[in-house]
């Protein structure tokens, strides 16, 4: 249920941005999710409605990206994307690998009016 | 309109957990975070792990706990600073937390300090909060398919602690396919089995302890 937690986050950084940019309400919010984060969109978006109530995001979407895992691996410098959470180089069978992407969590950009 | 913003969410608790992880270098401290289910034996393997090093290392304890000071009750006895984090319902422990909790403590003359997280194998795994390492502890009643549920704790552990070894016969636990769901996850993961509750086979972990705390406070 961290969930809550990240959507709490979610909304403070819009209200400081809709601050800033001079917004009066917000029609959608995207995010970048990596795949390695456990995060259960049904959940995200029942967290947001909920705590978005009498704020400034009150009816905007919530739109998730997934972005794939990806891996560079140390031992023989293949780039792949993981698939079934198997960390293992599809190319030399090395456990020795650096995430590339998959681990995001990020705002990707928001939507309002003036 | 749109606004671009490519901003980091979990920013506020990143940020805070970069501190830690500065200050607890600058003052030679390692810090880990223990983190498993409700019941896998997290108190229990701090109890016999503070019994074995406390009189070679200086030790402080962070308990989280969700409502109770029950744990915190539990290590009282051997008279070493602890902080209690109740999280009234919160899942897991932030940084903020223990940036405060940590303010309680001598760093100076601390060398190790443990987290006991929430007890849950999600949420905890989410959060950086300033520790050298996560360690995952799992026991064999729970099952072997746990580090397939729970893939982001097994991944990001530099640990992961086998509890209840002593009980595994009277269970279905499949060590093979468990060792295979680790290997194919976290290549890199040193792994320990024990049983916390009849004090067997935890020298494994504590070398590993020793070890890491040379290396990480040099």
């Amino acid at each position: 249920m961290h969930e809550f937690s990240i959507i709490e986050n979610i909304l403070t950084i819009v209200e400081e941005i809709s601050g800033k940019e001079g917004l009066t309400s917000i029609s959608k919010v995207s995010l970048l999710i990596g795949k390695m984060r456990q995060i259960v969109p049904d959940t995200m978006s029942f967290a947001f409605e909920a705590a978005a109530k009498g704020t400034i995001a009150d009816s905007a979407v919530l739109e998730m990206e997934f972005v794939p895992i990806k891996i560079h691996c140390n031992a023989c410098e293949n780039e792949f994307v993981v698939h079934n959470h198997t960390y293992v180089c599809e190319q030399c069978g090395s456990t020795d690998l650096s995430v590339l992407e998959g681990q995001e969590l990020i705002i990707k950009n928001i939507e309002g009016e003036r | 309109m749109e606004i671009k913003v490519m901003k980091n969410i979990l920013n506020a608790n990143q940020n805070k957990a970069d501190e830690i992880k500065e200050q607890l270098l600058e003052k030679k401290v390692l810090m880990v975070n223990i983190i498993g289910s409700p019941g896998a034996g997290k108190t229990t393997l701090l109890e016999k792990t503070i019994e074995s090093l406390k009189d070679t290392y200086s030790i402080a304890v962070i308990e989280g706990d969700v409502a109770t000071d029950k744990d915190a009750r539990r290590l009282q006895k051997y008279d070493i600073p602890i902080v209690l984090i109740n999280t009234d319902g919160a899942c897991h422990l932030e940084s903020i937390s223990i940036q405060d909790a940590l303010a309680e403590f001598d760093l100076d003359n601390t060398d190790i300090v443990f987290v006991e997280n929430v007890g849950n194998l999600v949420c905890p795994a989410e959060f950086d909060i300033g520790e050298y390492a996560k360690i995952a502890v799992i026991s064999v009643t729970e099952g072997d398919d746990k580090p397939e549920k729970y893939p982001l704790l097994f991944r990001e552990a530099k640990a992961m602690i086998l509890n209840k070894v002593d009980l595994i016969e009277y269970t279905d636990f499949n060590k093979p396919e468990f060792d295979e769901s680790l290997r194919i996850l976290n290549g890199g993961l040193s792994k320990f089995e024990m049983s916390c509750r009849k004090n067997e086979g935890l020298e494994g972990w504590l070398n590993w302890l020793k070890t890491t705390h040379s290396e990480t406070t040099k």
